[in-house]
């Protein structure tokens, strides 16, 4: 079964369905468990600390919701290694998934217009299409 | 006097446009400024005043000086003939091609080629940044070799910007000994101004700052230089400093991102003509293969020369071909100083746009570097960092 997971967590309604999931199967599997949230930065920045400002205030952001992750996944006597990084959200858990070696990506999914799916597709097609290991996506509603 | 609030109103509406926009795509919200000065300057025009004018050449010297204060001056050192050898090629190249191109190609007069060729000539420490960031590499040795290597080319267009134009008159060179002494002193007496003055709430620091690069802006431009120069030189002289103040720099950037950058990027923007651009879509491509061509075969080979991996040398390649702040101020400054007429410097804004956007989603698609390949940055391994 899976020995290394990884959850990728924004809070969001699709991330809760998942991480309910993804906990579920780190219970049963006893596998490692990483929570990994992303925060974005401006492309074609017009300075540095720019980008730095974007970073922190994400870094800001996430560390409240991974550590209340965490409490939860305490709750139903589980631990995790949380990771916050910066860019676009499937490249990002792409790299990480790669670099920690993970045999499993789990993810939620968000409600995106038709219109914004069709340009810029979304973060769990691009996962699903290019991660090294197996994808498990929750639909939200599921 | 209400032409002088409608004004006001509309261009800060832009501003407003630019920034919710930015926000909602997360483009960084100059090229969005850009992007919306060019709508706004083909369709309804705003008016360009005096005090518009001041405040945007205003932002671009703050601009310069924010972007000369982000030297790592340790990366510097560290990979100080990697970086100097990169960055010098990654000036010279492309400023020789592009000019060359503009001048014996499409007939443009010397000067207006020389613009040409420092527009060409930049790229983008930020932009390379917050690709470095998202792919995880700005705390590789790659990464910071990279950005070094982009310091020292932004260097190189900011000492051309300031310098090819200039009539050497003795207000030249009062300029030149006054920004010596400065930048000798400023290191020195800085620390221990910011020490004394504490982060007032009637931000003396900023005050401080402001003066140095006014004046020096003024000196500069009396001896008909540029006010970017002594700028983004006093960045560099202060990056150590400022490096352990980053509240005053987010202090600074607040100040500079909310009213003197909109004002600079939406004029840029709204100078371009777009039937220009159209018409001349032809000399838009010759400047973009000239710049990316340029880059590729000056940097290259030097990258071969120092046993950089094929993928690191093709994405240090790639990434040493973007471009944005720096190409805008040096287009504008042709345009203002009426070296390059409106059609010339719409093109180079255009060509400026296409070098932030284009060589960057090469690299990040097809060569960036992935697991150990970030690790190891020489043929061999043998001075793996």
């Amino acid at each position: 079964m899976f020995k290394k997971i990884l959850l990728a967590y924004d809070g969001s309604e699709g991330s809760k369905l998942a991480f309910d999931k993804a906990a579920a199967i780190a219970k049963l599997t006893n596998a490692e468990f990483h929570i990994l949230a992303v925060g974005r930065i401006p492309e074609y920045a017009e300075t540095v600390s720019e980008v730095d400002e974007a970073k922190e205030q994400a870094s800001n952001f996430y560390s409240k919701i991974m550590d209340e992750a965490i409490r939860k996944l305490g709750q139903r006597d589980l631990t995790a290694t949380s990771h916050v990084d910066f860019g676009k959200p499937g490249d990002v858990i792409l790299r990480i998934a790669e670099d920690l070696k993970v045999d499993l990506v789990v993810l939620g999914t968000n409600l995106h217009s038709a219109l914004r799916r069709r340009f810029l597709g979304t973060t769990v097609d691009k996962v699903v299409d290019h991660a090294h290991c197996s994808v498990l996506v929750i639909r939200s509603g599921s | 006097m209400e032409q002088l609030w409608w004004d006001a109103s509309l261009w800060i509406a832009l501003a407003l446009i630019s920034s919710l926009i930015s926000l909602r795509i997360g483009i960084s919200v100059a090229l969005v400024e850009l992007i919306v000065g060019i709508i706004a300057g083909n369709t309804f025009r705003p008016q360009i005043s005096e005090w518009i004018n001041f405040l945007a050449s205003f932002g671009a010297v703050i601009l310069t000086f924010l972007a000369g204060a982000e030297l790592e001056s340790r990366t510097l050192k560290r990979f100080w003939k990697e970086s100097l050898v990169l960055g010098i090629i990654g000036f010279f190249a492309p400023f020789a091609l592009a000019w060359a191109a503009a001048q014996f190609l499409l007939g443009w007069d010397l000067r207006g080629a020389q613009i040409a060729g420092i527009a060409m000539s930049t790229t983008s420490v930020a932009v390379v940044y917050a690709v470095m960031v998202e792919t995880g590499l700005n705390e590789t040795p790659i990464g910071k070799l990279i950005l070094a290597a982009c310091f020292v080319d932004d260097l190189g267009t900011v000492i051309a910007l300031g310098l090819l134009f200039t009539s050497f008159g003795p207000w030249f060179w009062i300029f030149v000994v006054l920004t010596a002494v400065a930048l000798f002193l400023l290191p020195k007496f800085t620390p221990h101004y910011l020490k004394k003055v504490n982060a007032h709430s009637s931000e003396p620091e900023v005050k401080y700052i402001y003066l140095v690069l006014l004046v020096l802006a003024y000196l500069a431009v009396r001896g008909g230089s540029e006010g970017v120069l002594p700028a983004y030189l006093v960045g560099m002289v202060l990056a150590d400093t400022f490096l352990g103040n980053r509240e005053l720099i987010r202090r600074m950037r607040a100040t500079t991102f909310a009213l003197l950058t909109p004002f600079y990027f939406l004029k840029a923007g709204s100078l371009v003509d777009l039937k220009a651009v159209l018409t001349g879509f032809g000399v838009v491509v010759v400047f973009f293969l000239a710049k990316s061509l340029a880059k590729f075969f000056g940097l290259y080979p030097a990258g071969v020369f120092f046993r950089f991996t094929t993928k690191i040398n093709l994405y240090t390649t790639l990434m040493m071909s973007t471009g944005l702040t720096f190409g805008t101020i040096s287009a504008l400054y042709g345009l203002t100083h009426e070296i390059i007429n409106r059609e010339q410097y719409s093109i180079l804004v255009v060509v400026v746009i296409l070098t932030a956007i284009i060589p960057t989603l090469i690299a990040q698609v097809f060569f960036e570097p992935k697991g150990r390949e970030r690790e190891v940055l020489f043929e061999g391994g043998e001075r793996n960092v």
